[in-house]
């Protein structure tokens, strides 16, 4: 028997953590138990171990963090990988009918892109309707079950108009509710009219995403109104006034080397005004890319990590696990832009020969390919990578070989650290 | 068991909160009055039912909110880890007594 290779191992003062990223199975030992199995592991004598160690040896093979030796688990993976693929019955769609946004934010993936772009302002609303014919036809089509629909721009509330009528045609098409479809509005929070989001709950849009940065002095630099203005009193308000409203609200905070040391403040904001009681914290760390020079994916940054993870969590807030997930390789994962074009990511939006097709002429090409590479396979993080982020190796300067293990290390072994250590430190309040 | 699970949680309510057994009602929320404990006193009673019934609560579970729930809730997680704990048994008489 043997460690399997899709097994990590993070110790602490006194204990070891062991994760499977493949399964996400997490199991805790104390560091004398640990040391036992690698002797056994190592030399195969079973003689000497105590019953507790014989019973530890057995859950973790059991849940196949210990493997037999001649086990291929690359290959295992692989075919069931491919597998999931092939039985997923989820798909996502990110619907951005217009590419207007009221703000300027330092690090916008599009925003350079769009601003120079001669792009349609707003979706016609025939195209809209064909958008939605579109996406139900090809959701039915592979069988999907449960689709994931993301309002998305730009800044959605700008094109409320084109949101309402897209809903309402999927309502329509999806008369006897044989998919199960979730809306979530992933908005910058800035606009909020309260009868647009009143409607938007009524046609069942009851997730929501808000991004904040920091404290004022931090997000307010960073992600700025487009006429200059301050952002941060405004969106923490539509916060605390909306929040309550949606079924689950998750508030995003992009870090990197430049605000990392402003977020647990940020975290005292927030639950000062009690949104610890119904929001999900989600961490994410800003990419490396060539038109900025901030970036999350370094020492610098996710050295804070235990530290926010921990103060977050001291602070009764619900953590999003870190993930650096592609998810292009779902049953279906698309983005549809203001002229109908349909994308694999949302993330190639406006890049012209990442066009795969538009939604008028029905011409889609969905062959997507098992597009995992070779030194991702035997990954022990690949269960919460899958080969990471093909966008930002393309567009950015990190080059088409970069790696995010380490990254995933430092961020993964922060997260459990901080929520299942949570009560063993004192906080310095 | 369900009943040992109600025990615990109207010992610790009253340490929390002094509310006595009298006055904890199952249909009651524990963010709500007359309970009303914080967000962080409820994640430290779910770590501390964790610790005294040895099973595993997903963080998920963490807005499961009445009392009549919760108990359900740490109810059918010990009985899966009753099974669970016997698989481990066999698998370990397998493994090495064989």
């Amino acid at each position: 028997m043997r460690w399997s290779i899709y097994v990590v191992c993070f110790e602490f003062d006194d204990s070891v953590m062991l994760y499977k990223s493949i399964t996400d199975g997490l199991f805790e030992l104390p560091i004398n138990e640990y040391k036992a199995i690698k002797v056994f592991l190592e030399n195969g004598d079973g003689r000497y171990l105590s019953d507790i160690t014989k019973k530890h040896i057995s859950e973790l093979y059991l849940n196949k963090i210990i493997v037999d030796d001649n086990i291929d688990e690359a290959k295992l993976f692989k075919n069931e990988y491919l597998k999931r693929a092939a039985e997923a019955e989820t798909g996502t769609v990110y619907f951005a009918p217009s590419f207007l946004c009221n703000l300027k934010c330092t690090y916008c993936i599009i925003g350079e892109r769009i601003n120079h772009a001669c792009h349609e302002k707003y979706m016609q609303s025939s195209v809209v309707e064909n958008s939605a014919e579109y996406v139900y036809k090809t959701t039915v089509r592979k069988g999907i079950k449960k689709l994931n629909i993301i309002l998305y721009g730009g800044e959605p509330i700008l094109a409320h108009t084109s949101n309402v009528l897209f809903i309402n045609k999927m309502t329509e098409l999806n008369y006897d509710q044989k998919i199960r479809i979730r809306y979530t509005l992933v908005t910058n929070g800035y606009e909020m009219p309260e009868d647009v989001i009143n409607e938007l709950l009524d046609l069942g849009v009851d997730n929501l995403q808000v991004t904040l940065d920091g404290p004022a002095y931090i997000h307010d630099a960073r992600r700025i109104g487009a006429q200059g203005e301050k952002t941060f009193d405004v969106i923490l308000q539509h916060l605390c006034e909306f929040s309550l409203k949606f079924k689950s609200v998750v508030i995003r905070i992009n870090v990197d080397n430049t605000n990392v040391g402003s977020i647990c403040e940020l975290i005292d904001i927030l639950k000062d005004r009690e949104l610890n009681k119904h929001c999900i914290l989600h961490l994410n760390l800003v990419d490396p890319s060539g038109y900025s020079d901030a970036s999350g994916y370094n020492d610098e940054t996710t050295n804070y990590f235990d530290e926010i993870y921990r103060y977050a969590y001291f602070k009764g807030f619900r953590v999003a696990p870190w993930r650096r997930y592609c998810s292009m390789f779902d049953k279906m994962y698309l983005a549809i832009d203001s002229k109908g074009n349909i994308y694999n990511c949302p993330n190639y939006m406006d890049v012209m020969e990442k066009i795969v097709g538009n939604v008028c002429d029905l011409k889609y090409d969905d062959a997507i390919n098992f597009g995992l590479d070779d030194r991702c396979v035997g990954c022990c993080f690949v269960g919460i990578c899958n080969g990471g982020c093909e966008v930002m190796r393309q567009n950015s300067n990190v080059g088409t070989d970069y790696c995010f293990k380490n990254v995933n290390y430092q961020m993964t072994k922060s997260y459990f650290g901080a929520r299942y250590h949570r009560f063993s430190d004192k906080f310095v309040n | 068991m369900e009943k040992q699970i109600y025990n615990f949680l109207e010992e610790k309510l009253h340490s929390l909160v002094g509310l006595n057994s009298e006055d904890i009602k199952m249909d009651m929320k524990l963010d709500a009055p007359p309970i009303s404990i914080s967000s962080y006193d409820i994640v430290q009673l779910y770590a501390e039912m964790e610790e005294y019934f040895s099973v595993r609560i997903p963080d998920e579970y963490l807005f499961i909110n009445k009392i009549e729930d919760i108990v359900k809730m740490v109810n059918d997680l010990i009985k899966k880890n009753i099974v669970y704990q016997r698989k481990i048994d066999e698998l370990k008489n397998k493994l090495f007594e064989e």
